[in-house]
């Protein structure tokens, strides 16, 4: 009965547990929503670091990783194939070539590593196939020889990564409702071919007000960006004896990962043709990277690997991409702060205005204890009242915070302005909330808890009403 | 008007209870913000601080063109009386002069490519202290053995030794970190392990000539104390650098990237091996503090004093503005989070409103109906908020302010694998408070608007409030 | 009559194989004038050259003296012979190897791909052109782009486009050869957008041991105006007896 009769109460008096609700609602929904963007961060920065970077393990020449010699190629390598071909939980693997060079073209030069690699067999381990840009090309084509795939990054560097207006550029601006006057002033620069994005943002400012810049830069440069693709690049490596050995490569398309330090130091080409150069015959393996079908199997599979070959060393991701794992172990600190903070914020607002109600049915409540309902009882009452509130407001905080985790997880977060200083240390500038079921069930547990606790002392309250005082307040 | 504050006032206190609550909720509110926003300001100050005292520098002098060409080639003159000079402006706390260019490091038929970094010894223990990252223990086959000689080493202990084979520590704090020893553990084995594997080393005086390597370069090289190193490169406006450099001592970074190729010279030998007499590539300066005034109040004094007016004093942001974007971001990611924790204060806030009107409607009408003006019991209305926001608002300030100040001067010490990271990089593993700044007055505006939208719906109640339903109520 | 017949025929044979050999000379290919000045530059079997080289900027310049020896395209040993700082040193190309000795740290190094883009000694010449081991013959196809009148010569200029497979990062290059000593003028360097990035000159012809050689070849980029490189030939000997074993690592360190 004290069930119906706290149910009924909850509704007799409609601001106030509505506000109790609400309060509830927006409590579980920012806890939420701040849990699922931090971690929508921190799942990508490790997802990319895996699968864009390190993959689950790596396994080297213990001396390669001192001192990255291309006669230090993996050893024991049959066993060790034979070993990964066996073992359980193994979703993918790749054999690589991997080579510190210097790319050339007739404007600049920069320091890369190239990696050898079978295009198609990288598919089951790494996601870089995915990240070619729009209007860069495409993917590597084993069949397709003399390619090289190269970043974004890179191709700013060696000054592959252009800008030039042409008519074409103008007519698709103008389609895009660019104003007229604009548009004169970029004829301007017609045809002038700029061989960097600060070069071609100098001219534009020279051109253009600022005011014109801010509205319509970005647009403006995405359509002019013009990405060298079939330009050639000349590699140059050393072979055993320490002799520059030269070759050459046309882009075949350029990819883009979040991750700019990576982009700047990273080349993809045929490793057959790779091998060409150094040697002709023999492709030599400096890295083996293994994808798992499951992330935590990584140490367990580390120590199996290890015991194969003493003279490789298995690496995790963790020892990889430390970044990357301490966040991941740093992060559910955070997040527990965070919530325990929004839960004393809580506390407060149901305290109070759990204090009010009660003080405002002091008559009531002494009338029902006057009539013989124990005080017991009268505190269970209350309680229930404010479990009730709290379940409503719970289920509609979950209720919206899932819905609203799931659209912005879909469409994503934009922070552009800070983009760039994200993205040189692996941070998209666009982030997908995602929360996992279980900080779901944990900050609603929270709340319910505190909601309860905070409950408790206004519910005294109640009880140390004399009743017959009670009866006499107005 | 003093009435209606008094009558304001005593209304507050008419109902104790709901005066304490509401205030508290405000006071919770602010002391929470506050604190929580001084905690964060106060990492990214100290994140900061570390890098520009220990690598960066409050300001920089250097070639206009440095930056966008860090060659030996953008050089710029250099002597004792610059340095005097710009020591002496206001706020400047010391002054150190650099080289930075590359060059390549030779043993055998292998050629490294390696970083090489000028500094003033003596100027630059106040600086970057590389003399604090010299390798004072490192693990070797050799010392194993020793400790497993050793009767007072148990098995136990020295295979757990076995598992840090290779390492090198500058300090024995951090030793004792890898070995996770307990105190007690410490007392007993350290002064043996420490023996065992002591490493001898020494530093840069004044005027030397020689170079300290980083270590995993030293291995790599096969060079230790007393060795030499040869390095070659090109020097300025293309000569061609070669010199042979006796080993001073190794010093141990924490970025590996760093680690396997740092030479570290006087600036008198780097001028002679790059062909750059009386020339250097930077000048760091350090202030008493990164304030954005004093550091545009320096930055401008130090520009006077630049003869060549093809060298310009930059700020540490204007050098690194991809590491200012990030802390940025950060810091906005903070506020939004406070901006939550206010929302749901906002809105126990407005509960208790919500209460306090339906209770003293029956009070509202009589008032009314005994002639009192709408407009002055709206006054009064608002001015009991104003009050109830100030009280919170004071008391939240007031509670955080012994505790910034006590975590400003005695920061929290990072321990665990956090810790280590930082210390590895040459950080203090510190959380402390930052000093108050606009953010503590923040808090005031915020509460403000609260109080105001709060006030709001007993306004409009008022407004619409007819006497008789009320008195009825 | 016989006589006179024979005679007749004799001079008709003589008038259609002298045309026919004029003919020859007419119709040399764009390749052929490329091959023949390329030869001309590199085709020796062995050279002395003592060299200057100054290095111009905006706000400074440098010069360097030097002495090369060469045999053949493979073989080439350098002596830099001023200024003070850099005396002694020895560069050693062998192949695609090269290498450097330097009296002052007593060091012989290998040089590592990452020094290949460097400028020689500071310079325009990067020590890849030194090793050049792209060929203007082999690696572009040629054809004639008119004529030009340089420093009172009359020289053809021909366009070199690369070939697709060819080593060169280059899109295509103008060459003007000069037509009666086939001398390499002027060449223009071009990016595979079009977009001229070197130039190159020679001038000052002089006749140097026997020969007609440009004296004075001057390397300026494009991209940074004020920067140039000049070399002048003080002095040069053809087929010097030299042998490979001449082009060695002790012979660096003990060449003058």
């Amino acid at each position: 009965m004290i069930w119906s009769i706290s149910w009924k109460n909850v509704w007799r008096n409609k601001i106030r547990s509505l506000v109790v609700i609400i309060a509830v609602t927006v409590g579980i929904i920012s806890g939420v929503m701040i849990v699922a963007i931090m971690e929508g961060w921190v799942q990508q920065r490790l997802h990319d670091a895996i699968f864009n970077e390190v993959s689950h393990i790596q396994i080297h020449n213990t001396e390669y990783l001192k001192n990255e010699e291309i006669l230090l190629t993996v050893k024991d390598t049959a066993e060790m194939v034979g070993a990964i071909e066996t073992l359980p939980g193994i979703s993918g693997w790749v054999k690589r070539t991997r080579m510190v060079a210097m790319a050339n073209t007739p404007w600049a030069n920069t320091g890369v590593v190239i990696y050898g690699i079978d295009p198609e067999k990288e598919k089951q381990v790494t996601e870089i196939y995915k990240k070619i840009v729009p209007g860069g090309g495409e993917y590597l084509d084993k069949g397709k020889a003399g390619n090289i795939l190269i970043s974004d990054k890179t191709a700013e560097i060696l000054k592959l990564k252009q800008y030039i207006i042409t008519g074409e550029v103008i007519d698709r601006l103008k389609a895009e409702k660019v104003p007229e006057e604009v548009l004169s002033q970029l004829n301007k620069l017609k045809n002038i071919r700029f061989r960097s994005p600060k070069e071609f943002r100098e001219a534009l400012k020279n051109e253009l007000k600022k005011k014109e810049l801010d509205s319509y830069g970005l647009q403006i440069i995405d359509n002019t960006l013009d990405y060298r693709i079939r330009n050639k690049i000349q590699i140059t490596i050393s072979d055993e004896t320490g002799t520059p050995v030269q070759g050459t490569f046309r882009v075949c398309g350029i990819y883009k990962t979040t991750n700019g330090s990576f982009d700047q130091a990273t080349a993809f080409v045929n490793s057959g043709e790779l091998a060409g150069l150094y040697d002709g015959s023999t492709v030599l393996t400096h890295e083996i990277a293994i994808l798992l079908n499951n992330i935590e199997n990584a140490d367990s599979m580390k120590e199996k690997l290890t015991v194969i070959s003493p003279s490789n060393t298995v690496n995790t991701w963790k020892d990889l991409a430390p970044d990357a794992a301490m966040m991941n172990d740093y992060m559910i600190m955070y997040y527990f702060i965070f919530i325990g903070i929004v839960m004393l914020a809580l506390a407060f607002g149901i305290i109070n205005t759990m204090m009010m109600t009660i003080l405002e049915r002091t008559k009531e409540l002494g009338m029902l204890m006057a009539i013989g309902m124990n005080r017991k009882r009268v505190f269970n009452m209350i309680m229930l009242e404010t479990i009730f509130l709290t379940l409503v407001g719970s289920v509609a905080g979950m209720l919206s915070g899932w819905v609203l985790v799931e659209a912005l997880g879909n469409t994503g977060i934009h922070f552009s302005t800070w983009g760039e200083g994200f993205e040189a240390i692996g941070f998209a500038a666009t982030v997908y909330p995602v929360i996992t079921p279980y900080f779901f069930i944990i900050i609603t547990i929270m709340v319910i808890v505190t909601a309860i606790i905070s409950s408790v002392w206004p519910a005294r309250k109640a009880l140390k009403l004399i009743p017959v005082e009670a009866l006499r307040t107005e | 008007m003093k009435d209606d504050i008094k009558i304001a006032w005593r209304n507050l206190w008419r109902n104790k209870r709901r005066t304490i609550i509401t205030s508290a909720s405000i006071f919770f509110a602010v002391f929470f913000a506050v604190i929580m926003r001084s905690y964060q300001l106060g990492s990214y100050d100290r994140m900061i601080l570390n890098f520009i005292e220990s690598y960066s520098g409050y300001l920089q002098v250097q070639h206009v063109k440095y930056q966008d060409n860090p060659s030996v080639d953008y050089s710029f003159d250099y002597n004792d009386s610059l340095a005097v000079a710009i020591s002496g402006v206001d706020k400047v706390v010391s002054v150190s002069p650099h080289i930075e260019s590359f060059a390549l490091a030779s043993s055998g038929t292998q050629t490294k490519g390696v970083a090489v970094l000028a500094i003033d010894p003596e100027k630059e223990s106040k600086f970057s202290n590389p003399e604090n990252k010299l390798v004072k223990y490192r693990i070797t086959k050799e010392s194993i053995n020793r400790l497993k000689q050793s009767a007072s080493i148990p098995v136990a202990v020295s295979d757990n030794i076995e598992k840090i084979l290779g390492r090198s520590y500058s300090s024995i704090a951090r030793l004792e970190l890898d070995l996770g020893f307990s105190v007690n553990d410490i007392k007993l084995y350290m002064p043996e392990i420490l023996k065992s594997s002591e490493v001898s080393n020494g530093f840069l005086t004044n005027e030397d000539d020689g170079v300290l390597v980083s270590d995993r370069l030293a291995s790599y090289l096969k060079a230790t104390i007393g060795d030499t190193v040869i390095l070659m490169g090109q020097g300025y406006h293309g000569v061609s650098a070669a010199g042979i450099f006796p080993v001073r001592g190794v010093i141990k970074l924490p970025s590996p990237e760093i680690d396997n190729k740092l030479i570290i010279m006087t600036i008198p030998t780097a001028q002679k091996f790059f062909d750059a007499e009386g020339k250097i590539t930077s000048l760091s300066v350090n202030l008493t503090s990164k304030s954005h005034r004093i550091m545009s109040e320096a930055q401008k004094r130090i520009n006077l004093i630049l003869t060549d007016k093809n060298t310009v004093a930059k700020t540490w942001e204007e050098l690194n503005p991809v590491l200012v974007q990030q802390i940025e971001g950060d810091s906005q990611t903070g506020i939004a989070t406070l901006g939550m924790l206010y929302f749901i204060i906002f809105f126990g806030i407005f509960g208790t409103v919500l209460m306090m009107i339906a209770e003293r409607t029956r009070e509202f009408g009589v008032l009314i109906a005994i002639g009192m003006q709408k407009k002055r019991l709206k006054r009064i209305v608002t001015v009991e908020m104003i009050l109830l926001g100030t009280q919170g608002l004071v008391a939240g300030l007031l509670a955080s302010t012994p505790i910034i100040l006590y975590f400003y001067y005695y920061p929290i010490v990072l321990k665990g694998d956090l810790g280590k990271m930082m210390e590895d990089y040459g950080w203090d593993a510190l959380m402390p408070t930052a000093w108050f700044g606009p953010y503590f007055y923040w808090q005031a505006v915020i509460v403000s608007i609260m109080v105001i939208l709060a006030t709001i719906y007993p306004l409009r109640k008022i407004g619409k409030l007819k006497e008789i339903e009320a008195l009825r109520s | 009559m016989k006589r006179k017949i024979i005679l007749r025929l004799l001079l008709l044979v003589m008038i259609l194989f002298g045309s026919k050999l004029n003919l020859k000379a007419q119709t040399m290919s764009a390749t052929d004038i490329i091959r023949k000045a390329d030869e001309k530059f590199n085709g020796e079997k062995s050279s002395m050259m003592m060299m200057t080289m100054t290095i111009i900027r905006p706000t400074w310049q440098r010069s360097v003296e030097f002495k090369n020896w060469s045999l053949g395209k493979d073989y080439a040993l350098t002596l830099i012979t001023a200024p003070a700082k850099d005396v002694g040193q020895t560069f050693l190309k062998r192949g695609t190897e090269m290498w450097n000795w330097n009296p002052s740290i007593n060091r012989l190094i290998k040089l590592p791909p990452s020094m290949m883009s460097q400028g020689w000694m500071g310079s325009d010449y990067t020590n890849d052109d030194i090793l050049k081991e792209s060929s203007v013959v082999n690696d572009y196809t040629h054809e004639f782009n008119g004529e030009e009148t340089i420093a009172g010569r009359e020289c053809y200029r021909i366009k070199m486009t690369a070939k697709e497979d060819a080593a060169v990062i280059w899109g295509h290059q103008m060459r003007w050869v000069d037509k009666k000593d086939f001398l390499m003028l002027r060449a223009e360097l071009f990016d595979e957008d079009g977009a001229l990035v070197r130039t190159e000159t020679g001038a000052d012809i002089k006749t140097m041991d026997g020969r007609v050689i440009p004296t004075k070849l001057e390397l300026v980029p494009s991209e940074d105006p004020g920067n140039k490189t000049v070399v002048f030939i003080k002095e040069i000997k053809f087929n010097i007896p030299i042998k490979e074993n001449f082009f060695s690592q002790q012979n660096m360190k003990i060449i003058q």
